[in-house]
């Protein structure tokens, strides 16, 4: 049973999506604050943490941050539509995935459970490109023989990149593959992520030598060279 | 000159962060309009042209009067003193030879005369006769005849005094003097030439129409200058007025010295004060009242957030037969409902604030189009009519929103009719057109389509919508710089058409 960390400051909305989660098979725990987020996630261990984004005293955001420093564990934000521009923010600071207020139980659910697939283990073989080793079948990735920390979405998107290496994929087909979003996915998720899978794999992630921008269509992991 | 405050913008209301305005189509160039209109052609009866008019008019009458006068005066004292020099000259020279001519005979009396005739040119310069019996005698110029003196001079001067008179001869003015010697029967006349006289008169004129000409210039500039003092402020109100009237609130002229265009000029400020505070206060009102629709959309969100989270726990939990079930299916719809109209009424707020945000994506159409309708299941209802793909430069959660608006409305109106759905281009516009077979819309109504809770059917007081879809639909085709119209098909049902222009290639930043 997945167990999850709601971080809500309205008792209402933290209570009913505590019940609705709950109903959809999760173990819940729930945080009011930051702080609290902040205090309880290293003792619960959570698969995933749901966020608000708007939470007196250290907002979503830092939240996000901060946990980011240690952990690649999953994070998904709970936005409002108005508040555009805290997407952008919200993914800047690493978060995997965003749901629009109010939110629809069913779609919440929906995206936890495609956020944890991330994880799952693929039956597959070794493919090096350059420094950087993926290995598809232990869902490891090494440069020069150091693993690299990554979340289990910038995991999933050097796997499905690495699966088509070479092969020029949109951002809507990233979004399909890897957030399992349907066709009004958010082509942000899959910018913000690539600069974070970047800067983690990347020498110089301002000229990236493996993961390419392919203009005006989206990204592509050169083939291992020979 | 026009001077202008800094800009205040009273119907903002304050948001925490600064996102992207929606951007408006601009209106069609309206300041070259105005502009062009300032620019009028110098009127015939314009106030300019009468102010120069009356200027000019009172430069030649003076000039004309001075010149009149003063030309009268130069001629007469002239005429005076050639007169009284003239005639000294003349009796010295009569009296001179009175004595000798009285006593001298006949040829002696030619031979003084000659003399005479011949001093007196010598001496004047002018030419003399001398007559006896109306027979000339000696002369000094042999043109001159008789009859060349006036009647009336011939008669004063046989009387023996001392007459003359000015006339013509030749054409050339003469004064002519003319005396007797008593007993004698002898006329002696004197031509005294008046051209240097008439030639100094002459110049004068001459010189009098040029200063004529000078002033009248000269009054012209002042005309114009005086003219540009009361025209100028004058124009600037009228430019100012005509940006007031645009629209220009902060609009102000400048406030000159104490006449009476400085009056008008207060006068123009005191109003355009009156007129911003209202109107500020009328904008300020709006967007309080606007804010108040926006806040309590916000706050109704919060618990409904919480509601809408468990209707679907609520949905499950009533088994069927359950007599509580009915009601719990009511408010799982109701909450549904409300949580729909709270979302469109936030996204109205959005456009009413100017903050609605466009996010532009290259999307394919088409595939937008089949996702929206996969998405609310509608696809085996609408019969589609278009290309294979067509990529455009949109935001795509807007377009999704107005094509399941389109579709959404002519599936409910459209009756069983099929819905038919066209995408084509027309020019440099995109268009969509989505056609039902139902009754169409009630001519009544068609202006009113696209106003916020509009509902064309009375009777059907409550619909499923929240009554704000298609006024929302329209919005966002107008971010888009695009266009949604509603109209009847000639041949029955309801088409609504989106023109969304289609942007030049790289167009995406």
């Amino acid at each position: 049973m997945p167990s999850l960390l709601l971080v809500e400051d309205d008792a209402a909305i933290r209570t009913a999506l505590q019940l609705a989660l709950t109903r959809q098979g999760h173990q819940v725990a729930t945080a009011a604050s930051g702080e609290e987020a902040l205090a309880l996630y290293k003792s619960v261990r959570p698969d995933l943490i749901v966020l608000d984004v708007m939470l007196p005293g250290v907002d979503g955001f830092e939240v996000c941050r901060q946990i980011r420093r240690t952990e690649q564990l999953p994070i998904i934000l709970l936005t409002a539509r108005s508040d555009d521009i805290d997407v952008v923010v919200g993914l800047e600071s690493g978060a995997d995935d965003y749901v629009v207020k109010p939110v629809q139980p069913r779609v919440l659910d929906a995206r936890i459970r495609a956020v944890l697939r991330r994880g799952d283990r693929e039956t597959s073989d070794v493919a090096v490109y350059g420094d950087l080793t993926v290995d598809r079948s232990a869902m490891t990735v090494s440069k020069r023989g150091t693993p690299i920390p990554l979340t289990p979405t910038e995991l999933k998107l050097v796997m499905e990149l690495s699966r088509h290496a070479g092969q020029a994929l949109s951002r809507q087909q990233l979004l399909r593959l890897v957030w399992e979003h349907d066709y009004l996915g958010d082509s942000r998720l899959v910018d913000a992520c690539v600069q974070r899978l970047r800067a983690k794999v990347e020498d110089v992630p301002a000229e990236p030598m493996l993961i390419k921008t392919v203009r005006g269509v989206g990204y592509r992991l050169d083939p291992p060279r020979a | 000159m026009l001077r202008q405050k800094p800009p205040r913008t009273p119907g903002t209301p304050k948001t925490p962060r600064t996102p992207r305005p929606a951007k408006r189509p601009e209106l069609p160039r309206r300041a070259e309009r105005e502009r062009q209109r300032h620019r009028r052609p110098l009127r015939l009866t314009g106030l300019r042209m009468r102010l120069l008019a009356a200027f000019a008019a009172v430069a030649l009458l003076t000039s004309a009067a001075v010149t009149g006068v003063s030309y009268v005066l130069t001629r007469q004292s002239l005429m005076t003193r050639i007169n009284e020099t003239s005639v000294q000259q003349f009796e010295a020279a009569v009296n001179q030879y009175k004595q000798q001519l009285a006593d001298a005979d006949a040829d002696a009396t030619s031979t003084a005369l000659r003399n005479l005739a011949g001093d007196l040119q010598i001496a004047g310069g002018n030419d003399w006769v001398v007559y006896k019996d109306q027979t000339r005698l000696a002369t000094t110029n042999d043109t001159l005849s008789y009859d060349t003196v006036p009647p009336s001079l011939r008669t004063t001067a046989r009387k023996g005094v001392v007459a003359w008179q000015r006339a013509k001869v030749d054409g050339q003015p003469f004064l002519i003097l003319g005396s007797s010697l008593e007993g004698k029967d002898i006329e002696i006349y004197d031509f005294v030439s008046l051209q240097p006289q008439q030639e100094d008169l002459n110049r004068l004129a001459q010189n009098s129409g040029i200063a004529s000409a000078v002033a009248i210039a000269i009054s012209l500039a002042l005309g114009l200058l005086a003219s540009r003092g009361v025209l100028l402020p004058l124009r600037r109100l009228g430019i100012a007025a005509r940006r007031l009237g645009s629209g220009k609130l902060d609009t102000r002229v400048e406030v000159r010295g104490n006449d009476e265009v400085a009056d008008v000029s207060r006068t123009f400020n005191e109003t355009a004060d009156a007129l911003e505070r209202s109107i500020a206060e009328l904008r300020s009102l709006e967007a309080s009242s606007r804010r108040f629709v926006a806040d309590v959309s916000h706050e109704l969100r919060t618990p409904l957030t919480a509601m809408t989270a468990v209707t679907d726990l609520l949905e499950e939990a009533t088994d069927v037969g359950d007599e509580s079930a009915p009601a719990a299916q009511l408010i799982v719809n109701e909450t549904r409902r409300l949580a729909r109209l709270v979302e469109d009424l936030m996204e109205v707020s959005r456009f009413d604030a100017g903050t609605a945000q466009v996010r532009l994506e290259e999307v394919d159409l088409v595939a937008l189009v089949h996702g929206c309708l996969d998405a609310r299941g509608w696809t085996g209802r609408v019969t589609l009519h278009v290309p294979e793909s067509l990529p455009i430069v949109v935001d795509q959660r807007r377009i999704d929103v107005i094509v399941a608006n389109m579709v959404g409305n002519a599936i409910k109106h459209g009756g069983e009719g099929p819905v038919e759905l066209f995408i084509g281009t027309s020019g440099t516009n995109l268009l969509l057109q989505v056609r039902d077979h139902g009754p169409g819309i009630p001519k009544d109504a068609l202006e009113h389509i696209f106003e916020r809770f509009y509902k064309a059917d009375k009777a059907r007081g409550r619909s499923e919508g929240s009554g704000l879809g298609l006024s929302i639909a329209y919005e966002n085709a107008h971010v888009h710089g695009g266009e949604l119209t509603g109209a009847n098909h000639p041949e029955g049902g309801a088409v609504f058409t989106l023109r969304l222009p289609v942007p030049e290639p790289g167009g995406l930043a």
